[in-house]
C-alpha cells in the first residue's frame, strides 16, 4: 500500500542526463549573460548555391554544418526537403541531422504493455550506453546515466564506482554531487550523503546543492548547515527564481517539520514562482496541509510535464488508468527508484492485475533488495495469486529487513494467507490485530486502509460476513479518509466520491486592477483563503 | 556590399606577364558579396591550370570606413601571400601552393595607375573535398583514410613552422595530381585565415579568424586561451578530427554535436561561460556523436585505433585534445597521427585489395 512509503522530501531526483539537462538545476551559472551567436549568412547562401550546382552528399554535408545555428534551420529544412524530393543519395548521418531539423526524431516505442522482471527498454538504453563508453570512457555525465542502471540491475558496488569516478573526473560538477549524494540516500547512507554535500567547497554558492544539502539533513537527522544561508540568498534574490525553486521548498519542509504552516507557506510560494517537477511533487504532497492554489499557469505547466505529481494527482482522483499511465514514465525516468513501484504494485494489487504487480515487485527488489513496502506489496499480491507459500516466504524476509513499523502489515497479510486456506477466524483475528495496532498508534488512515484491504479480502474469499466488513470498512473511510482504501473499495463497486480539498485554496498571487490608471499588476503573496483571483481597485 | 564594375571583374580572355591566360570566371553565387573584394577566375598556362585571384583595392573606397576597410584589404593580402611564399620556401608539400603573384592594368584602362588590380595565382588541382565526396562513386574507406592523412600531414608541416591554419574545411581540402609518391593527393589551401607563432598579423586577436561553422565548439561560447597550443594548434586539432567524422558520416562534427547538445547548452541559448559543467555536456554529445552516428561507419580492422584518433582530436576541451602521449609533453602530437593514419590507410588499401581480389 502506498500510504506505508515513507514520507517524500525534496531530495534530488536523479533522472537520466538527457531530460536533466535540459532542466535549470543542470545549466545553472553565476554567469547570466547569453553569447550571441550567429554564423556567416554569405558562407551559408555560397554553401547553398554551391550544393545547388553539385548536388553530391559531400555538399549537403557542407550545407547541414550550418544547422549549429538555429536561425538557419528553416533554410537548411528547405534543403534538406529538395534533397528527398530529389532522392539524391544522403549518408545515414545526414538523415539523422535531417529528421532533427525536420523534427521527425525517432520516438521510442512506450513500454506500457511490458511488465517482464527484465525491462527490455533498460537493457536497450544499455547498450548504447557501453557503446558511448566505449568511445570515451572519461565520460562523467554517462557515467551518472551508467550508474542509474547498475543500481536499477542491484549492482550497487559497480554504480558507487561509476559514480565516484564521474565525481573525480568533474570534482565540482553539481550534477555528479547531487547524483552521488541520491545513492547514498538509496543506499540508506544518509550521513554520508548529507556529509557530501555539506563539506563540498561549491555548496556554499549553489543554491541547487544548498537545497539538498538542507532536505538531506532532515533524512541524516542533523541540523542543516545552509539553512540561514538559504534564507539571505532567497530574500535578496540572489539567483533566478528558477534556480531558488528547490532551495525555497527545501527551506520549506524545516518550516513544516517545525509546524509553521504559515512560514512554509510563503517559502512554497517562492519555490512555485518558477518551480521544477520536484517542487511540484512536494507541494501537491503537502497540498492538504498547505491549501495553497497550484492551479496557475506556472504550476500547471510543470505538473503537466511531470509524472510523479500527475500520478500523485490521478491517485488523489481515484483515476486509477491516468495514475497507471504516469507511474509508468515515472519508473521508466527513475528505474531505481522504488516510489513509482510502490504505486504501481499497489494498483495492480486492487485491480487483480497479480502477475503485472509481481514481476514489477521483483524488478523494484533488485534495485533494493531491502524495501519494505515493496516486499509487503510482493507478498500481498503472491497471497492474492494463490502462491501462499511463497508470499510467506516473502513476510518472513520483510519480517527480518523491515522495522516493526511493518508488523501490522505482515498480521494483515498474514490474514489474508488463513482466509485463502479457508481459516476465516484466524484471518479475521489477524485482522483485528493489525487494525487495532494501527489504532493504537494513533494511524488512522492506515487504519482505514487496513478495514479497505480487509474487506477486498473478505469478499475475494467469500467471506461468511463480507457484507458486515464492508460496511464497517465504509464506516473507517468516512470518519479517515485516504486515497488506497478510497481506492480500493471503489473497485468493489462502493460509492466513494474523489476526495476534495476541504479547506478552501489559498493563492500565491492576485491580480490587481487599477481603474483610476487602467493598470493591471500581479502581486506575489500568500492570500487569504478563498480570495479571488482579481481584485479591482477603484 | 559594392556593386561597383571593377577591372577585377574584366580579366577573362587576359593573359598575365607570367604567362597565364585567364579563361573562365568562376560563378559567382548569390552569398558572394563585395565585402570579400576578390573576384576568382580559372588560368592555364601550357598543360597546368590554376586558380586566380584577382583584387581590385579601389573597392575599399566604397565601404563606409574605407581607411580600416583598405588597411584590411593589403594587410590580409599581404598576410596570405607572405604565408604561401614561406610554405613554399619550407618545401610543405601538402599546402597548396602560390604559383605567381603580379600586379596588372588592363590595355583599356592605358597607364591608368590608380586601376592596377593585383593577381594572385595559386595551383587549382581537381576540386574540393565535398565534389569528391559523392556516394554515388562510393568513395573507398584507403581513400577516405589517405585525404585524412594529407591533411594531418599538411597540418604537421604548418604547426612545424608554428603556423596554425584554422580554417580547415572540406572545402578548402584540394584534390591535386600527380605528387611524386602517389597518382593524387590533397592538398590544404586557403591560409588566408592563418596565424603565425612570433609574427604579429591580421587574425592574432580574433577570437576565430576561420568559419565560424566549423569552429571548435570553445570559439562558440567564446573561450580564448592565452596557450599557443591550446588555442592554435588545439583549433587545429579539432578541425582534423571534425574532418575525419565528415569523411566517414558526411556530415562535419559541429552538426552532430549540436544535435546531441540540450537545448539548454546550445549556442546562443546557454548563459555562461565555457566552464567545467559545460565540457561535460560536450563531451557526452561528443561520444553519442561517435558512438551513434560514426563508429559503424569505420573500417572493421581499424575500427578501434581510428575511433581513439577522432575521440582524441574532437575533445571538447581544448587543454586535453590532441594524442593523449604528446600532451603529457606539452604537445599537440599532429606528428602521430599522420603517421598512424598513413599505416592504417595502407593496412585498409590492402584489405580493399584483397576483398576485390
Amino acid at each position: 500500500m502506498t500510504a506505508s512509503l515513507p514520507p517524500r522530501r525534496l531530495i534530488p531526483r536523479w533522472r537520466r542526463t538527457a531530460s536533466t539537462l535540459d532542466l535549470p538545476e543542470a545549466s545553472f551559472s553565476a554567469e547570466a549573460s547569453v553569447r550571441v551567436f550567429a554564423l556567416d549568412q554569405d558562407l551559408f547562401a555560397k554553401s547553398i548555391a554551391d550544393w545547388r550546382e553539385t548536388p553530391t552528399a559531400g555538399h549537403l554535408g557542407d550545407v547541414l554544418a550550418f544547422s549549429v545555428d538555429s536561425s538557419l534551420r528553416e533554410d537548411i529544412a528547405t534543403v534538406a526537403r529538395e534533397a528527398l524530393k530529389k532522392s539524391q543519395p544522403i549518408t545515414l548521418a545526414q538523415q539523422a541531422i535531417i529528421s532533427s531539423i525536420l523534427d521527425e526524431r525517432e520516438t521510442t516505442p512506450q513500454e506500457q504493455g511490458n511488465f517482464g522482471i527484465c525491462n527490455p527498454a533498460t537493457r536497450r538504453e544499455v547498450s548504447e550506453l557501453r557503446r558511448v563508453l566505449k568511445v570515451n570512457p572519461s565520460n562523467p555525465l554517462v557515467l551518472l546515466d551508467a550508474a542509474q542502471f547498475q543500481i536499477s540491475a542491484g549492482k550497487h558496488r559497480q554504480a558507487e564506482r561509476s559514480l565516484l569516478t564521474a565525481l573525480s573526473l568533474s570534482p565540482n560538477s553539481r550534477l555528479a554531487l547531487r547524483t552521488l549524494a541520491r545513492f547514498y540516500v538509496h543506499m540508506r547512507r544518509h550521513d554520508e550523503a548529507h556529509r557530501l554535500l555539506s563539506r563540498h567547497a561549491r555548496t556554499p554558492g549553489d543554491p541547487w546543492l544548498m537545497a539538498s544539502e538542507i532536505a538531506l539533513a532532515e533524512i541524516a537527522e542533523t541540523s542543516p548547515h545552509f539553512a540561514s544561508k538559504g534564507q539571505r540568498l532567497i530574500r535578496d534574490k540572489g539567483a533566478q527564481y528558477a534556480d531558488l525553486s528547490e532551495l525555497a521548498g527545501a527551506l520549506a519542509g524545516i518550516e513544516l517539520v517545525n509546524g509553521n504552516v504559515k512560514r512554509a507557506r510563503d517559502m512554497f510560494r517562492v519555490a512555485l514562482r518558477s518551480p521544477n517537477d520536484n517542487v511540484i511533487a512536494q507541494a501537491i504532497t503537502h497540498q492538504r496541509l498547505l491549501a495553497i492554489d497550484l492551479n496557475q499557469p506556472e504550476q500547471r505547466r510543470v505538473a503537466l510535464n511531470a509524472s510523479e505529481a500527475q500520478t500523485l494527482l490521478a491517485w488523489e482522483t481515484l483515476n486509477t488508468s491516468q495514475a497507471e499511465l504516469h507511474a509508468l514514465a515515472w519508473h521508466s525516468e527513475e528505474p531505481f527508484s522504488s516510489r513509482p513501484l510502490q504505486f504501481l504494485t499497489t494498483l495492480y494489487a486492487v485491480q487483480k492485475k497479480y502477475e503485472h504487480g509481481i514481476n514489477l515487485a521483483h524488478r523494484g527488489l533488485i534495485a533494493d533488495p531491502k524495501d519494505s513496502a515493496l516486499l509487503a506489496n510482493l507478498s500481498y499480491l503472491l497471497a492474492n495469486s494463490g502462491k501462499l507459500e511463497l508470499a510467506e516466504t516473502f513476510l518472513r524476509r520483510l519480517v527480518r529487513t523491515a522495522i516493526t513499523d511493518y508488523d501490522p502489515i505482515v498480521l494483515a497479510t498474514s490474514g489474508l494467507i488463513a482466509m485463502k486456506r479457508g481459516a476465516y477466524d484466524v484471518g479475521d483475528e489477524l485482522y483485528q490485530e493489525a487494525i487495532s495496532r494501527f489504532r493504537s498508534r494513533g494511524e488512522l488512515k492506515m487504519e482505514t486502509n487496513c478495514l479497505a484491504y480487509y474487506a477486498k479480502s473478505a469478499v475475494e474469499t467469500a467471506h461468511p460476513n463480507r457484507d458486515l466488513i464492508l460496511k464497517r470498512a465504509m464506516d473507517a473511510y468516512g470518519n479517515a479518509r485516504s486515497s488506497d482504501a478510497a481506492i480500493i473499495l471503489y473497485q468493489l463497486d462502493q460509492q466513494i466520491e474523489p476526495m476534495e480539498q476541504t479547506e478552501p485554496a489559498r493563492r500565491l498571487s492576485q491580480w490587481i486592477l487599477d481603474e483610476k490608471t487602467n493598470t493591471l499588476t500581479q502581486r506575489h503573496g500568500i492570500t487569504k483563503a478563498g480570495a479571488p483571483s482579481l481584485i479591482v481597485k477603484k | 556590399m559594392s556593386t561597383v564594375s571593377s577591372p577585377a571583374d574584366k580579366l577573362e580572355g587576359v593573359t598575365l606577364a607570367s604567362g597565364w591566360e585567364i579563361q573562365k570566371r568562376f560563378v559567382k553565387q548569390a552569398g558572394e558579396t563585395g565585402g570579400h573584394f576578390g573576384v576568382c577566375y580559372f588560368a592555364i598556362r601550357g598543360d597546368e591550370t590554376a586558380f586566380v585571384k584577382a583584387l581590385d583595392f579601389r573597392r575599399a573606397f566604397h565601404e563606409a570606413d574605407f581607411i580600416t576597410a583598405l588597411n584590411q584589404l593589403t594587410s590580409h593580402v599581404l598576410w596570405e601571400k607572405e604565408l604561401m611564399e614561406f610554405c613554399r620556401s619550407h618545401g610543405m608539400s601538402r599546402i597548396v601552393r602560390l604559383l605567381d603573384y603580379e600586379d596588372l592594368i588592363l590595355p583599356e584602362d592605358g597607364n591608368d595607375q590608380t586601376k592596377k588590380i593585383c593577381c594572385l595565382v595559386f595551383e587549382v588541382g581537381k576540386g574540393d573535398l565535398r565534389r569528391h565526396f559523392d556516394l554515388t562513386q562510393a568513395p573507398k574507406k584507403s581513400w577516405r583514410l589517405r585525404v585524412l592523412r594529407d591533411v594531418a600531414l599538411a597540418l604537421d608541416q604548418l604547426h612545424r613552422r608554428g603556423v596554425a591554419h584554422l580554417d580547415v574545411k572540406p572545402s578548402n581540402v584540394i584534390l591535386v595530381g600527380e605528387l611524386a609518391d602517389r597518382h593524387e593527393a590533397m592538398k590544404l589551401g586557403d591560409l588566408g585565415r592563418s596565424v603565425r607563432k612570433g609574427r604579429s598579423g591580421p587574425f592574432d586577436t580574433a577570437l576565430w579568424p576561420g568559419d565560424l561553422t566549423y569552429a571548435p565548439p570553445e570559439k562558440w561560447y567564446g573561450y580564448q586561451s592565452a596557450q599557443w597550443n591550446d588555442e592554435r594548434e588545439s583549433a587545429d586539432a579539432y578541425l582534423l578530427g571534425s574532418l575525419a567524422v565528415y569523411l566517414f558520416s558526411g556530415v562535419p562534427m559541429n552538426a552532430l554535436l549540436v544535435n546531441e547538445v540540450a537545448d539548454a547548452f546550445r549556442p546562443g541559448i546557454y548563459r555562461g561561460n565555457f566552464d567545467d559543467q559545460l565540457i561535460d555536456v560536450l563531451t557526452q554529445a561528443q561520444a553519442k556523436a561517435i558512438a551513434l552516428h560514426v563508429e559503424d561507419q569505420l573500417p572493421v580492422s581499424s575500427k578501434d585505433e581510428l575511433l581513439a584518433i577522432i575521440t582524441e582530436l574532437t575533445n571538447p576541451n581544448p587543454s586535453k585534445r590532441g594524442n593523449r602521449l604528446a600532451r603529457a609533453q606539452g604537445m599537440i602530437g599532429i606528428d602521430r597521427y599522420h603517421q598512424k593514419l598513413l599505416r592504417i590507410s595502407e593496412r585498409v588499401a590492402l584489405e580493399e585489395r584483397r576483398v576485390n581480389a
